[in-house]
């Protein structure tokens, strides 16, 4: 695990703390030095550690052009609160969908295939209102728009994928960092199920190499780790407060592989631990070596 | 003949998958643990449990899961879930549930073994794990956790 100790060395040997470089770097790990426990107090550290996430890879214009259609995909599957740390911070997603608007997209959508009733997770989740206050189309997804399409892959030939997201200009991935009883964690290549439909439990016994054929696949512009609060037991669908632990952290990166692997650390787990992070390595989808990227670390 | 050889050769790929077939008797039987309530209930099994919880259906199967029960009720600005698994025997169902709790949790005196937090109330009883869910208002979300899980505890005690 990634203690404070190793974060400290870590950003000596990136050039010290909140430096940028000319060189635009491909991941950047943001984490509040305080752990607010109202919730205002944490709504302002998910909004600040997003914002300068994003900021130390260059700026969302990196990602987003002028007139930009965007699809920010983040976990809404569960009945959950966001105290429950089942589904992605709503500010965090918030603050993302600002940042498309300030760089100009014209429009940024938001949604997920939620496991549980969307009718209760799009609210519950906090998401629903926070996107929408932020100016995004929040919406349930259409059955009628999700399309066979060829994905060409080592187990996924051809999947059903939603239409949409692979006609936006850019797919933003924005994942909660947890437990997940068939993966071990959930990361941000396991979140892009979430724009898959038909029947999912299909792959669960290559879950590996259905998650990495969908990454190869999908190619998010950026993909982000909010690990304020992680769910340390019980996932996917998690429900007590007491498998819920403080992580206040926020990862944002373009190396999909590298930004797991740096995942999987702060729940205590190395990369190769993980079956997905390693498939994807293997097959240059990214690298799991996320300290050979120099990441941008930042303390707040 | 042919009957005979059919039913057998189901039951042996049934037994070898670790599944028992669920007799209709038994599916109607689950729903009647569940406190009274407008919705309607829905019913999961082995098959289809990955429709409800997609990536942890796999720990259920492991313990032999026969069915479950769901329904949602909405009283007073609180929304309840109720989830009852029948696991078929008293030890799938005992399995299950250590499986999912720790030694960190509140505990309380409800069924074999049960906890409880803020939006949660898990129990053992029997061959039944019962898992309950709700939001609202921080005291009446624990009054009425504590009221349906009582009347769910009842009603197993008196199958």
């Amino acid at each position: 695990m990634f203690d404070r100790r190793q974060f400290l060395k870590a950003c000596t040997a990136a050039g010290g703390l909140g430096s940028l470089t000319a060189a635009a770097p491909a991941l950047s790990i943001a984490r509040y030095k305080s752990s607010p426990t109202a919730p205002d107090g944490i709504a302002e550290e998910a909004r600040r550690l997003t914002r300068k996430s994003i900021e130390a890879l260059g700026g969302m214009g990196r990602f987003v052009a002028r007139n930009d259609i965007v699809w920010v995909k983040p976990n809404i599957g569960w009945d959950r609160a966001p105290e429950q740390a089942a589904t992605t911070n709503p500010d965090v997603v918030a603050t993302l969908v600002a940042m498309c608007f300030e760089a100009g997209a014209k429009k940024v959508l938001v949604s997920d295939n939620s496991c549980n009733m969307a009718e209760r997770t799009f609210p519950r989740s906090g998401i629903q209102p926070a996107a929408e206050k932020a100016g995004a189309q929040v919406f349930f997804l259409d059955r009628r728009k999700f399309r066979r399409m060829a994905i060409k892959g080592k187990v996924l030939s051809e999947w059903e994928i939603y239409r949409d997201v692979v006609e936006a200009n850019a797919l933003i991935n924005v994942a909660i960092v947890k437990h997940h009883s068939l993966c071990k964690l959930t990361l941000g290549m396991k979140n892009l199920m979430g724009v898959a439909g038909g029947e999912r439990n299909r792959y669960h016994q290559q879950i590996d190499q259905a998650l990495a054929d969908l990454a190869a696949f999908l190619k998010p512009k950026l993909v982000v780790l909010d690990a304020i609060r992680v769910l340390t037991a019980n996932g996917p669908v998690g429900g007590n407060l007491d498998d819920v632990k403080r992580k206040d952290t926020v990862i944002a990166g373009t190396d999909q592989v590298a930004v797991d692997a740096y995942g999987a650390t702060l729940m205590g787990r190395k990369p190769e631990e993980i079956g997905y992070i390693v498939e994807a390595n293997a097959r240059g989808i990214g690298t799991m070596n996320f300290a050979s990227l120099a990441p941008k670390m930042l303390e707040l | 003949v042919t009957r005979f050889f059919a039913i057998a050769l189901l039951s042996l790929a049934v037994a070898a998958r670790g599944q028992k077939p669920v007799p209709a008797a038994e599916k109607a039987k689950l729903s009647i643990l569940l406190p009274p309530g407008t919705g309607k209930p829905a019913q999961f099994y082995s098959s289809n449990l990955y429709e409800y919880i997609d990536g942890g259906a796999e720990a259920y199967h492991k313990f032999n899961m026969a069915a479950m029960v769901h329904r949602e009720y909405k009283s007073k600005g609180v929304d309840m879930t109720v989830d009852i698994y029948d696991m078929g025997s008293p030890s799938n169902a005992s399995g299950i549930y250590s499986s999912e709790r720790s030694p960190a949790y509140h505990f309380i005196p409800i069924g074999e073994e049960g906890y409880s937090s803020e939006h949660t109330l898990n129990f053992l009883q029997r061959q039944f794990y019962v898992k309950l869910t709700a939001f609202g208002d921080k005291e009446a979300v624990a009054k009425m956790l504590n009221s349906f899980a009582g009347t769910i505890s009842a009603k197993i005690s008196k199958k």
